[in-house]
């Protein structure tokens, strides 16, 4: 009834990359909004949290402009053929 | 039924205060009950065994070594049921001299109506008993004046039925306000709204001034005397001051039964500095219920919710600032010209608990283990009786204000 899929290693460390730099992105930002409001410095750390739901937010949102690309491109390739 | 506070729970929330206020030496009221019991046995009679003697007794009931051996009120029903819950053993009185007399009492509890307060508590302190009497104190500045004095003359305890002094929750906000948590209270809006008749039934028309004292000047000054004054002590006491002054207005605008006390007052208390007590009562609107409200440069604390507002709470996370701000550029409307003013909105945070709502309860159990401990102890303090007495003196001034339509200012020439 499903079909299998495989995801390569290629994949996995693609993704894993990606959300990397999501992650950095967030911890960025966080490091901008303590510049910009003078916040106590170990809010680099306590803050983790908030950084980390971001860094999924911005991987998610990453995902879903992904996705929609890849849909486009078929959908181009489909009507040229 | 109500879950009261026991006597340990108290202590143990109290000490953790003590511990870390440097006001605790500042609460005379509570070191009585602080001390161990010494185990002497406290022989103890109740004079008015109405619905609030009833209730005080439930307070009582289950304090160790205490023996509430008599029993009085001039209203039949109310003596055989006094009887019937304090046992085969008791004794009923319809006389409070007789009881005075033939008893050898520690202490009385005195919960009749207002008017008889005086000779009561003058007669008990002069018999060399100790004397819990319902708040307010009296009908008179002069009653009130002679009751103190007997209290002075006679070195015996005087307690005033003032259950919030020993609410937990108020004495955390007492502290918090000593340390400066909201700044120097400028202004206590206190208010008490109800929408009841307030009318105990009468089995027979001749009883209706009896039962229902509270509705004539006769024997109360209703609205100011029986609601006003719990709220005018927890003003006193945090301005740790009487008032100077007051001014206001009553009427009688929606129960027109026949009653001659107010079903509506709204009053200004002034007090020494420039700080304002604005009180009113309501019989006739719920909604807005009971509440002391105290306002600071710093803070706002409502006691009876139990809660408090910083005004400048600490700014948020700079991530969630950041976040906040970019949500508001996106998505919030552009204005087209700056705005000329800031409307001055009411603060819509939740605000933070005084102190944790399972120790909830308004005092009353607290008072009386208070009493009763000092009373063992022998411990006179005359801070709840000067308590009593400014709260019962700012009442009554309120109410002539109202009768009088005039300014009162506080008496000259009390006992304290």
């Amino acid at each position: 009834m499903f079909k299998d899929t495989i995801i390569t290693a290629t994949q996995k460390k693609n993704e894993l990359f990606i959300f990397l730099y999501c992650f950095g992105g967030a911890f960025l930002f966080n490091i901008i909004g303590i510049i910009m409001y003078k916040s106590p410095a170990k809010e680099l750390i306590t803050q983790l949290h908030i950084v980390l739901l971001l860094s999924l937010f911005f991987y998610l949102l990453l995902a879903f402009f992904r996705v929609l690309i890849r849909l486009i491109t078929l959908l181009v390739r489909k009507v040229r053929s | 039924m109500e879950e009261f506070v026991n006597r340990r729970d108290f202590l143990r929330t109290f000490s953790v205060i003590a511990a870390t206020s440097m006001v605790a030496g500042s609460m005379p009221w509570l070191q009585g009950i602080a001390q161990e019991p010494a185990g002497r046995t406290v022989r103890l009679g109740i004079i008015g065994m109405g619905s609030r003697g009833k209730y005080l007794h439930l307070m009582l009931e289950d304090i160790p070594d205490l023996d509430i051996c008599c029993v009085c009120d001039n209203y039949e029903p109310n003596l055989s049921e006094g009887l019937q819950i304090l046992g085969p053993r008791a004794r009923g009185y319809k006389d409070y001299r007789e009881m005075l007399e033939k008893e050898q009492l520690d202490a009385v509890v005195i919960a009749t109506p207002l008017h008889v307060h005086a000779h009561q508590t003058i007669d008990a302190l002069n018999a060399g008993i100790h004397v819990m009497c319902e708040k307010s104190l009296a009908l008179t500045y002069e009653d009130c004046n002679d009751m103190v004095r007997a209290h002075q003359n006679t070195g015996k305890i005087l307690y005033v039925g003032h259950q919030r002094m020993f609410n937990i929750r108020f004495i955390q906000a007492y502290k918090m306000i000593r340390e400066g948590r909201i700044g120097n209270v400028t202004q206590i809006r206190a208010y008490w709204h109800r929408n009841t008749v307030w009318k105990r039934p009468v089995p027979s028309p001749e009883l209706e001034r009896h039962i229902n004292w509270r509705f004539y000047h006769e024997y109360s000054a209703g609205i100011m005397t029986e609601l006003a004054s719990h709220q005018i002590q927890v003003a006193n006491q945090i301005y740790d001051e009487h008032p100077e002054c007051v001014w206001g207005a009553g009427s009688i605008n929606h129960w027109k039964d026949g009653r001659e006390t107010d079903d509506n007052a709204n009053l200004v208390f002034k007090y020494p500095g420039g700080s304002h007590l604005v009180y009113d009562a309501l019989m006739s609107n719920m909604h807005h219920g009971i509440e002391e409200q105290i306002l600071g440069p710093l803070g706002t604390m409502e006691l009876e919710a139990g809660k408090m507002w910083e005004e400048f709470p600490p700014p948020a996370p700079g991530i969630l600032s950041l976040i906040n701000h970019l949500e508001r550029k996106f998505f919030d409307a552009v204005p087209i010209g700056g705005a000329s003013w800031i409307p001055d909105s009411a603060v819509s945070r939740k605000g933070d608990w005084i102190i944790d709502k399972v120790l909830d309860n308004d005092g009353s159990k607290m008072l009386m283990e208070a009493f009763i401990a000092d009373v063992r102890s022998n411990r006179v303090d005359s801070f709840i009786t000067k308590q009593g007495f400014y709260a019962s003196i700012a009442a009554l001034m309120g109410h002539h204000a109202i009768q009088n339509n005039e300014i009162v200012h506080w008496p000259g020439g009390l006992a304290m």
